[in-house]
């Protein structure tokens, strides 16, 4: 059976652009859609980044204040509960009046106090509890804007739609435009979206409260998943005998990791809320249930990241008489921590951009404070883009997005944390 | 061999050895009938070819040697491969030294043809006859890988040291009897130690192979070799 | 060459009593239902290197790792019959395998070093056995260890730099000197030169020609010349049977069994 060889290679040689056509177009076709994939990526980055970038500023006004001293502290006692329940927002009010003399009537005068969001008020008062030394004298202060007149600067809200559609009307705008040229009014950095918590406000609604949330929640969830997934791992890999027993534990947990996130929300509904009686909307609750939906992610990471540590080094281990926990702690266990650590960051991961279980355990309340711990009831980052997102004034639409950022780039630090662990441990045999 | 090796070449080198060593054999074999007859027949025609053929064998010898170098040095043989290839060596130079014999007896058949002819050449023709089957026998069973033939040549050596001893006695009468017998009968003595030689020779490639067989010596009574070693200095 | 006589049934070596070190009795191991190891009757001399050859799959391995039960840690494998070292039988229940493997080092066939510094990997051994009672003492154990190994010149500048770091015959002797440390009594090799070059195999067959003086060793190899070369007594294994056991050189100049001669001089399979 042995062909000519001129013939042989004639055959070579018609067939070969047939396959490299082939090639090229297998390519070609992974090119398209590497290409494509980040060009969604890249849509959706702008168009978050886009509608977001802007909620990182916020509208000012410079007002002139005199904290008058009869009405903060008319006992001159500088009583805690005096100076609380003064009247700041009348102190606001009168400081606009005097800017705009002019305003008489009382419906302007109602849209001039508009500009001006209520959360100025408390920020005079937190300023004067903070050094009564200020009573009495007059300040220049930053106060936000409401967010009607941060739309406003932002262009969001145009000028030229007909005064009845507009949430801003003509003689707002007139004021806004004299502030202007006095500079009383300008874009500052937006502070409040960092150290605040929710608001019905928008101009004063952060992200902190749910930041805490959400960092209070993996805290419970790392500390739980990943001693006992990682110990899951460790007994079922070296030491349980393969017998059917351990093989419908592992068939379950397989299963596990495939069960809807809100199944598990369920379940911390049904047990931790209704039978061990903990506190509704806490992140002790939501890091349990958390920790439920991460245990097979990290169970089954771990387990590959034991797997893969070559048998040669057990071999060697006990060949010089170690036993099998000697042999596990010392030599498997620090050769499989970055797959261990790199499977748990990104189940942690997951778990940070979960909402689904949480809503079912109360997370998705409006909450106001900052949570201080584990009890406090709070809400968590994607909990919190939710709602926002659910509101209806126009300003929570860029911060539903600032917050997508925010989120984000928590995902992106904790992936970035997972490359360089795994690069670090990495040893090489 | 039994089988044959996973490496094919391995088994066509040690057959090429085997086929020179048979191709030796048989070329010696003649040469040893040759003597006998030239030393019969008083033909000095054939006693020349025997000394011309003679380099041929040290050549063949020469090509064994070569063989089994290369085979030791590439394959590294062991078991019944060693055995073969070592005995070999030792087959191929007890060979050589038959055909230096062979070619000895036909130099002395030319000096005998000289001179008048001894009767003693007929007690000569019988134990050239013995020798020459002592050898195509001991040959016959390296072709064969015969041990039993191998045991049997071992023994019958025996017989050919009879027959030189007899030989040797017949010569020392004869030549005292007569004086001018003395160079024709040193003459017929030489070529009849020559054959019992040969005999000796063909007694250890016999023993070499039942080693390369069985693994170890023949084992029970030696046969008995030289009665008379101290004229081998005489050799040439 | 051979004397017929020093053999008796089935050319197995007769050893005076004080000289066997291992004697198995009829062992058999089993991977579940495959029978790998049948009726296995051997034994070993005190103070010399014994060879197991025999084509890959025939149980050498096998055989090895029951010496000092690292079958234990393969779930499916099942062992039979009575392997004792110094008349006690490592299989009874009263023994401690961590005991054992104190006593019966092994060096694997891929040079193994943990991926930890030279230093490390030698004195990881008595440290986990608590053998050395101060550091000095453990640096005393690490360096005549290394020396042994005969890789101390090598490596005595550069001893926290990762034994990985190492050529594959120093990662070898480093493992034979991991081995050493723990000072066992019985040092069993898996095809310890398969993955190593003449030079670096030539090395390590001259080191169990120096161990053999204080060690007792069991070797298992594919390379005949090397079993040939390093060993006192050679065991033929075929399909899980001990075919033939004897003097090495009685093996590969006039061995017993069809099998082995079949085996040693290339006409198997
Ligand atoms: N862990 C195992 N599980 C199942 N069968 C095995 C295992 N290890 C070895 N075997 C079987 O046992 C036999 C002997 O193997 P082994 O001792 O490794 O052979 P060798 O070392 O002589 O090449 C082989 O047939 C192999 O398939
Ligand atoms: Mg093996």
């Amino acid at each position: 059976m042995t062909i000519d060889t001129k013939i042989k290679d004639r055959l070579l040689r018609e067939g070969l652009p047939k396959r490299y056509a082939k090639e090229k177009r297998f390519k070609l076709m992974g090119k398209l859609s590497v290409y494509s994939a980040i060009g969604m990526l890249l849509v959706l980055f702008c168009t978050i980044v886009g509608n977001g970038y802007s909620a990182f500023q916020q509208t000012h006004l410079k007002l002139k204040i005199v904290l008058s001293a009869d009405v903060i502290d008319p006992t001159n006692t500088h009583k805690k509960e005096d100076i609380l329940r003064a009247n700041y927002q009348g102190l606001v009010k009168q400081s606009l009046k005097e800017m705009f003399p002019e305003v008489r009537k009382r419906s302007e005068k109602k849209m001039l106090y508009q500009l001006i969001s209520p959360g100025a008020a408390y920020q005079l008062q937190e300023m004067v509890m903070k050094n009564k030394n200020l009573i009495g004298q007059t300040v220049d202060i930053w106060v936000p804007a409401n967010d009607d007149v941060d739309m406003f600067m932002k262009e969001i809200i145009d000028a030229k739609t007909p005064e009845a559609e507009r949430r801003i009307k003509d003689n707002q705008i007139l004021w806004i435009k004299s502030l202007e040229q006095v500079e009383r009014i300008k874009l500052k950095f937006n502070t409040a979206f960092f150290t605040n918590g929710d608001s019905r406000d928008p101009e004063l609604a952060g992200i902190m409260g749910s930041l805490m949330g959400s960092f209070y929640t993996m805290l419970v969830t790392l500390g739980l998943s990943f001693p006992l997934g990682v110990a899951t791992a460790i007994y079922l890999e070296e030491f349980a005998p393969k017998n059917r027993w351990t093989d419908i534990v592992e068939v379950n947990i397989n299963n596990l990791a495939a069960v809807p996130s809100i199944v598990f929300g369920l379940l911390g509904l049904g047990i931790f809320l209704n039978v061990a009686g903990l506190p509704r909307s806490a992140p002790i609750v939501g890091g349990m249930v958390l920790t439920l939906m991460t245990l097979p992610t990290i169970i089954i990471s771990s387990r590959a990241a034991l797997k893969s540590v070559p048998p040669s080094i057990r071999d060697a281990a006990l060949g010089v008489g170690a036993s099998k926990m000697q042999m596990v702690l010392h030599h498997v266990l620090p050769l499989a921590m970055p797959g261990m650590l790199t499977g748990s960051i990104i189940g942690m991961a997951q778990a940070l951009g979960e909402t689904a279980p949480l809503l079912m355990i109360g997370m998705v309340a409006f909450i106001v404070d900052v949570p201080g711990g584990f009890f406090d009831p709070s809400t968590v980052l994607p909990v919190q883009i939710y709602l926002w997102a659910d509101s209806p004034e126009r300003a929570f639409i860029e911060r539903t997005s600032a917050a997508i950022i925010v989120l984000l780039g928590f995902l992106i630090c904790m992936n970035a944390i997972a490359v360089l662990l795994r690069k670090k441990f990495e040893t090489r045999w | 061999m039994s089988d044959e090796h996973t490496v094919k070449s391995f088994d066509g080198e040690i057959n090429r050895l085997n086929d020179v060593i048979i191709e030796m054999a048989s070329l010696t074999k003649e040469q040893v009938r040759d003597a006998v007859t030239v030393v019969v027949k008083r033909d000095s025609e054939l006693a020349g070819e025997i000394i011309e053929k003679d380099p041929a064998i040290n050549n063949l010898e020469l090509e064994s040697h070569e063989l089994t170098m290369r085979l030791l040095a590439l394959r590294q043989p062991v078991a019944i491969d060693l055995r073969n290839i070592v005995v070999s060596i030792k087959i191929s130079s007890d060979l050589e030294r038959i055909g230096d014999y062979a070619a000895n007896v036909a130099k002395r058949a030319l000096v005998l043809n000289q001179l008048p002819p001894v009767k003693q050449a007929r007690t000569i023709k019988n134990m050239g006859r013995v020798t020459y089957d002592l050898l195509k026998d001991v040959i016959d069973a390296y072709e064969h890988q015969d041990v039993k033939k191998a045991l049997d040549v071992w023994h019958r050596d025996e017989e050919v040291d009879d027959m030189y001893t007899s030989i040797f006695r017949e010569l020392l009468t004869y030549m005292m009897e007569d004086t001018h017998n003395i160079t024709a009968c040193t003459h017929l003595l030489f070529i009849a130690r020559n054959l019992e030689r040969i005999g000796d020779h063909a007694t250890n490639i016999a023993e070499d192979i039942h080693f390369m067989i069985k693994g170890k010596p023949p084992t029970g009574r030696r046969p008995m070799g030289d009665v008379d070693g101290e004229f081998d200095i005489f050799d040439h | 060459m051979t004397n017929p006589d020093n053999n008796s049934s089935n050319g197995k070596p007769v050893f005076p009593q004080e000289k066997i070190k291992i004697a198995c009795k009829r062992v058999n191991v089993y991977y579940g239902d495959k029978h790998a190891i049948r009726d296995v009757n051997l034994e070993i001399g005190k103070n010399e290197v014994t060879a197991f050859i025999g084509p890959s799959g025939c149980g050498k391995s096998t055989f090895l790792r029951c010496i000092n039960r690292m079958n234990d840690t393969i779930d499916i494998c099942r062992v039979e019959g009575e392997i004792e070292i110094d008349n006690e039988n490592i299989y009874d229940k009263s023994l401690d395998v961590v005991l054992l493997r104190a006593r019966v080092g092994m060096v694997f066939q891929k040079p193994n070093p943990f991926p930890k510094s030279i230093y490390d990997n030698v004195a990881y051994g008595p440290k986990i056995h608590g053998i050395a009672s101060t550091k000095g003492e453990l640096e005393g154990i690490v360096e005549t260890s290394l020396k042994k190994a005969g890789l101390w010149e090598e490596v005595n500048d550069r001893l926290d730099q990762p034994g990985t770091g190492l050529s594959g015959g120093q990662q070898q002797r480093l493992c034979i000197a991991r081995a050493i440390a723990v000072q066992p009594e019985i040092i069993l090799m898996d095809e310890p030169c398969s993955a190593l070059d003449p030079i670096a195999t030539a090395k390590i067959e001259e080191l169990i020609e120096e161990l053999k003086e204080n060690y007792t060793i069991v070797i298992v190899t594919h390379s005949m010349q090397q079993a040939a070369r390093v060993s006192q007594k050679t065991a033929f294994f075929h399909l899980g049977d001990l075919v033939e056991y004897g003097e090495t050189e009685d093996i590969f100049t006039n061995p017993v069994n069809k099998l082995t001669q079949d085996y040693i001089t290339g006409r198997y399979g």
